[in-house]
């Protein structure tokens, strides 16, 4: 028996059910509105953003007349500090954040499955070098890391934020694979593939991986909103982007001054709203996820 | 056992080694001038040769090596040397550590309280009413930026209201220490809390649902146990093994919070230190805080693993 | 059975550990605590908390006068929150309270008044001068203040690191220092005019507690956490990273004040300590600070004369020749300035006033010479220029709020109606980032200067920080020479427009415009009539002795 027959004999049990399985999942999903609630807003707001940033919202003209206007029909969230537009700000924003955000979380994720699956799978001298490795990584506070990063490229560009997140943020995703590949290695079908010589690769990423998709996904979607929030944190402390691209982060840092707090209230609450609105969905998509593709809930 | 915690600890010294040479050689690396920082531009325009006479006190002129290594020894004599603002770090070290354990201890027993008790109620009760706003309220504490959550706090709680103070730690008329301590420490507390619940009661609420649903109880409640003996002596000490991990793994999480919470709230402790030491260039700072958040992460993750060798068999101790 | 008790008792010893380590420190802070127990006491007899201040008030007016807060501000990077800040840097309103100079002065920092010292003699020549010092003084210690601490704190100021230029620029100019008894004769190389005004400003240090410290790292010194002091007050106790009391100077050979104590918190922000009421004094220039102050109606707000420059710095070249070749060319930083409508960016500071020159437009002195918006014609001169558009202009900046913040992003967007690429950075600092690393090619800069001269001398060649900007270029030396030594207000204008011409053709540094400072005071605090406070950042005589606190 070639290794192909025998995939495609591992996989014949999985696909008599599938689609009634994957029916039977989506009708689940369906049913838990909050996380049907999540995935709503999550698309609206993305396409939202893209939309606006590809139509070509003018998110950087200041009108000095209009110095911190309140929301009006002219500008429906107002203006900011020097007059620019707020709601072409946080949509323009929006396109910056969600992106940091997708795109840190999946390469993160990328990263730390890979790494988790080769420790977890050969285990013994590579397995604690990585580990060593991901220890000093987690020990490692972010803030210095950005602040040499910003010190010695001499910017506080986006690239800089997007490489620090990536390479500070493939730990929990990395333990987790790990995790999951050393209690899996041992079960029959690994053990089968491995007789009939199946090449480790094929066995680590067609075989194994497979298996330990679902928390993956779940841990991949929320990541998403780990990662927009810290951005608006870094911004806060005056890490982070630089002020000329705007992000969800950069346009709430108006609130570090109180008289915006106290007095312009659309300043913030609008960039903050959108932050949360889309953390909330993207946790409840998550949870539902989880809810989901968690196969021992069934 | 014993033979497996010792290695532990002794790897973290190279670790800790490792990564105090990256930061020392990352400063290095960046060129930025500590003298700038200690001399305002206005005064090094006017007295050159006293500000190059301090640069040679203090040893800046010398190869990077050396410099590594001179500070390296006068850390393990103890010595962590001082803030190029004078201050002597051990001393900068004694006065902040504690107001920052104070912030992340409290914030940690407080999350967690919270977040595993109404884990556990949702749990029992899925998808009532507690679950649902537990849920949402979690979660929603979880999605509001920490530092907004803090200032709009500060606003309501300090400034309109006046029930607390508006940062520091310590106020001068005090009556009593104990009520100044809580004080203020209770909206930073509240802040870092909040942004955490969310976690724990999730993870405490999924654990609790797979025990709950495993065999072993559907046993127990077909035995006839009372329903409260089924959560409470199966399905709680189960569930808390796991959760107690997550609770230990929080504590990373909770020392880069307490960062931001401290510039929002001026509290005087080692993460405000570590960000005006950032912003400011003050090298030696830098040095020692990162290294003691370094450290006090891979303590995390040495309680963590031996938490997880102590509650599963299957994880062996040789490893 | 046995395996789960042993793990039990593990997870239990794990959570002893945790509870002790939180036990441990929270039990250092009570030892820290009770050892303050003392003085707490007193200070809630004395003033209680706001809340309860006023029926604490009622019982002992008679005796005293209340309890003045004060906000320290971390905020801006010059102080930190371990110590007493020095006076030699910012004269900031705390340590006015503890710190004197050998005179004082009025709001318009230009009146030479006794303090320390009982008068001084000038002779004709201007070259000299007898500086007699009162009788019997003493520092808080209780030890004499004498002329050796006057002639101590001199020199030491001219080997020290951390310091206002004001003092090493003047002092530099001293020739001989001579004490005899409490007479102190102080000879020049060259005529100063302002010599007595900077002396007005420095505060006098005891040379029995720093003469051994090393001069360069007097700031950082140990003395400044419990500092011996000359003033009306004196440390009380200092609480590391939160505040710092001061209590009466029983040495303090005055009428003493009638505020009895002083709290001093260390703050980030002026703004929440001053809507928390954590602060009776405050001080602001920019317009969002303003504007909420003006809101808040238990805060009285004064307007104070102050030479508040905010500016542009062009990075030229080093004193080693290296050059930042995009800004050589004088059109192009002409063509810069066209291309910025200043009239509307001042609406970003409360009292912007557009200034040509360090000369503000109202003075006798102004040559009349305007920078003039106009877009189009900036555009035109840029290309004119052949400068290469696509090449990106960096410009840095150091102050971190938003105002600052606001500001740049509108001139960016004026630089880019021009057709320039822009980007800016916020550096750690504004000057020195600009020769460090040659990268910028404007720096955006603001300066409380103490005078006029103060703007011009930075143009000299032989200025360390500046030279490296503006390549050494000895052009003003001979007319700064001409303004410093002048004696009446003749010859200062004569060389103020030579300066102003030169200035202006050479366009090295483009003043933007000047700023409005706003003093708040509490309307708790009773303030004696006829009081006008100065420059928040330098000392003059505010009759503190007679403010009073409700």
């Amino acid at each position: 028996m070639s290794s192909n027959a025998l995939k495609s004999g591992l996989q014949a049990g999985n696909k008599n059910g599938s689609t009634s399985l994957l029916k039977k999942k989506l009708r689940k999903f369906l049913n838990n509105k909050l996380a049907l609630f999540g995935l709503v807003v999550v698309i609206i707001m993305t396409l939202g953003c893209v939309i606006g940033a590809i139509a070509g919202v003018d998110f950087k003209t200041p009108d000095i007349k209009n110095l911190k206007s309140a929301p009006s029909s002219l500008h429906i969230f107002g203006t900011d500090t020097i007059g620019r537009d707020l709601f072409s700000r946080v949509i323009y924003g929006g396109c910056f954040s969600i992106f940091i955000g997708v795109f840190c979380s999946v390469m993160s994720s990328i990263i730390g499955t890979v790494l988790g699956a080769i420790s977890g799978y050969f285990g013994g001298k590579i397995d604690k070098f990585i580990i060593r490795i991901s220890e000093i990584f987690q020990a490692f506070p972010q803030l210095v890391l950005v602040m040499m990063i910003v010190a010695i490229v001499g910017e506080r560009g986006l690239k800089n934020l997007l490489v620090i997140f990536v390479i500070t943020g493939w730990m929990t995703t990395y333990r987790m694979v790990r995790n999951e590949f050393l209690s899996v290695k041992g079960e029959t079908y690994v053990k089968v593939s491995e007789a009939f010589g199946m090449s480790k690769s094929r066995i680590m990423f067609g075989q194994i991986l497979p298996n330990v998709m679902s928390p993956i996904i779940v841990s991949t979607t929320t990541n998403v909103a780990f990662f927009i929030l810290q951005e608006a944190a870094l911004s806060f402390i005056g890490l982070g982007v630089a002020d000329s691209t705007p992000t969800w982060g950069n346009i709430l840092n108006a609130a570090k001054s109180v008289s915006v707090v106290t007095n312009q209230w659309w300043i913030w609450v609008f960039p903050g709203l959108a932050i949360t609105l889309f953390v909330l969905a993207i946790n409840f998509l998550g949870d539902g996820l989880r809810d989901v593709l968690d196969a021992k809930q069934q | 056992m014993f033979k497996y915690i010792v290695k532990k600890i002794l790897m973290m010294i190279p670790m800790l080694v490792l990564i105090s040479m990256i930061v020392f050689f990352g400063l290095q690396l960046t060129g930025i001038d500590p003298i700038n920082f200690m001399v305002s531009p206005e005064v090094l325009s006017a007295n050159k040769d006293n500000v190059d006479a301090l640069r040679e006190s203090l040893g800046l002129n010398d190869p990077v090596i050396v410099q590594y290594f001179r500070w390296l020894g006068n850390c393990l004599k103890g010595d962590f040397g001082y803030s190029f603002d004078g201050a002597s770090i051990s001393s900068i070290l004694a006065v902040r550590m504690p107001y920052t354990l104070e912030l992340a201890g409290y914030s940690l027993v407080l999350s967690a309280i919270l977040g595993i008790g109404i884990g556990i109620l949702s749990a029992i009760r899925q998808n009532g009413v507690i679950d649902y706003v537990g849920r949402v309220l979690a979660v929603l504490g979880q999605a509001v930026p920490q530092f907004l959550l803090g200032i709009v706090l500060i606003q309501i709680f300090a400034i309109k209201l006046g029930w607390f103070p508006s940062g520091n730690r310590v106020s001068p008329d005090a009556a009593s220490p104990f009520i100044d301590a809580v004080q203020h420490l209770f909206l930073p507390v509240l802040t870092l809390t909040i942004g955490m619940v969310a976690v724990l009661m999730r993870y405490t609420r999924n654990t609790m649902l797979d025990i709950l649903n495993s065999d072993y109880i559907k046993t127990a409640r077909s035995k006839g146990i009372p329903e409260w003996k089924v959560y409470l002596k199966h399905g709680f000490r189960n569930a808390m093994k796991p959760v107690l991990v997550i609770v230990v793994f929080r504590i990373p999480m909770l020392i880069g919070g307490s960062v931001v919470i401290e510039s929002v709230f001026s509290y005087p402790g080692i993460g405000l230190t570590m960000t005006n030491a950032i912003v400011s260039g003050d090298y030696p700072v830098v040095l020692v805080t990162t290294l003691i958040v370094a450290a006090v992460m891979l303590v995390c993750s040495f309680m963590i693993d031996v938490f997880n060798a102590l509650l599963d068999p299957r994880v062996r101790l040789s490893e | 059975m046995k395996k789960t008790i042993k793990k039990l008792l593990a997870l239990g010893l794990c959570l002893v550990m945790s509870v002790g380590l939180l036990a441990g420190c929270s039990g250092g802070n009570g030892g820290n605590t009770t050892e303050k127990e003392g003085s707490n006491e007193k200070a809630s007899t004395e003033s209680g908390s706001s809340d309860t201040a006023s029926s604490d008030d009622t019982q002992q007016s008679s005796a005293d006068s209340g309890t003045l807060k004060l906000a320290v501000t971390t905020g801006d990077g010059s102080t930190t929150d371990d110590k007493i800040p020095t006076p030699w840097y910012n004269r900031i309103f705390s340590t006015n309270l503890m710190f004197r100079s050998l005179f004082t002065t009025d709001s318009t920092l230009t009146e030479v008044n006794p303090d320390l010292a009982e008068g001084y003699e000038v002779s004709s020549d201007a070259l000299t001068y007898t500086i007699t010092l009162k009788e019997g003084l003493k520092w808080s210690d209780g030890e004499a203040l004498t002329a050796d601490d006057v002639i101590f704190s001199i020199n030491t100021a001219l080997k020290t690191a951390t310091i206002n230029s004001i003092y090493t620029a003047a002092f530099s100019k001293i020739s001989e220092l001579t004490a005899d008894g409490n007479v102190i004769t102080v000879k020049l190389t060259t005529p100063y005019s302002d010599i007595m005004k900077v002396l007005t400003q420095f505060a006098i240090l005891p040379k029995h507690s720093l003469e051994n410290v090393d001069p360069l790292k007097l700031d950082s010194d140990v003395f400044w956490q419990n500092p011996v002091t000359s003033g009306m007050y004196a440390l009380d106790e200092l609480k590391v990273g939160n505040y710092f009391t001061l209590k009466l100077n029983e040495f303090y050979e005055g009428t003493a004040p009638k505020i009895t104590k002083v709290i001093n918190y260390f703050v980030s922000d002026y703004i929440t300590a001053a809507q928390a009421g954590n602060t009776d004094y405050m001080y602001a220039n920019a317009a969002d600070q303003v504007e909420l102050m003006k809101v808040l109606d238990n805060y009285k707000s004064h307007e104070v004369g102050v030479l508040f420059y905010k500016y542009f710095i062009f990075n030229m070249k080093g004193v080693d020749g290296k050059e930042n070749e995009a800004m050589q060319n004088v059109a192009v930083r002409k063509a810069i300035m066209k291309a910025i409508d200043r009239v509307s960016l001042s609406a970003l500071y409360p009292n912007a006033t557009v200034l040509n020159s360090g000369v503000p437009n109202n003075y006798e002195a102004y040559n009349g010479f305007e920078y003039t918006f106009d877009a189009e014609e900036a555009k035109k001169e840029i290309i004119e220029s052949g400068y290469d558009v696509s090449r990106k202009i960096k410009i840095c900046y150091y102050n971190n709020d938003q105002t600052s913040i606001d500001l740049i992003n509108m001139i960016v967007y004026y630089l880019e109606q021009a057709g320039l690429t822009v980007e800016a950075t916020l550096s750690n600092d504004g000057t020195t980032d600009l020769f460090t690393t040659r990268d910028y090619d404007i720096g955006f800069k603001g300066k409380a200067a103490f005078s006029l001269n103060e703007w011009y001398t930075e143009y000299i060649s032989s200025d360390a920080l500046f030279a490296n900007i503006f390549g050494g270029d000895t052009a003003f030396d001979s007319l700064i020479d001409e303004l410093t030594s002048a004696t009446d207000q003749n010859a200062t204008n004569e060389a103020l427009k030579k300066l102003q011409e030169l200035e202006q053709e050479k366009a090295y540094k483009v003043p933007l415009f000047t700023v409005g400072t706003y003093v708040f005071t509490n309307s708790r605090v009773t303030i004696p009539d006829g009081v006008t406070f100065c420059n928040p950042l330098y000392s003059c005589d505010i009759n503190f002795t007679n403010w009073e606190v409700k």
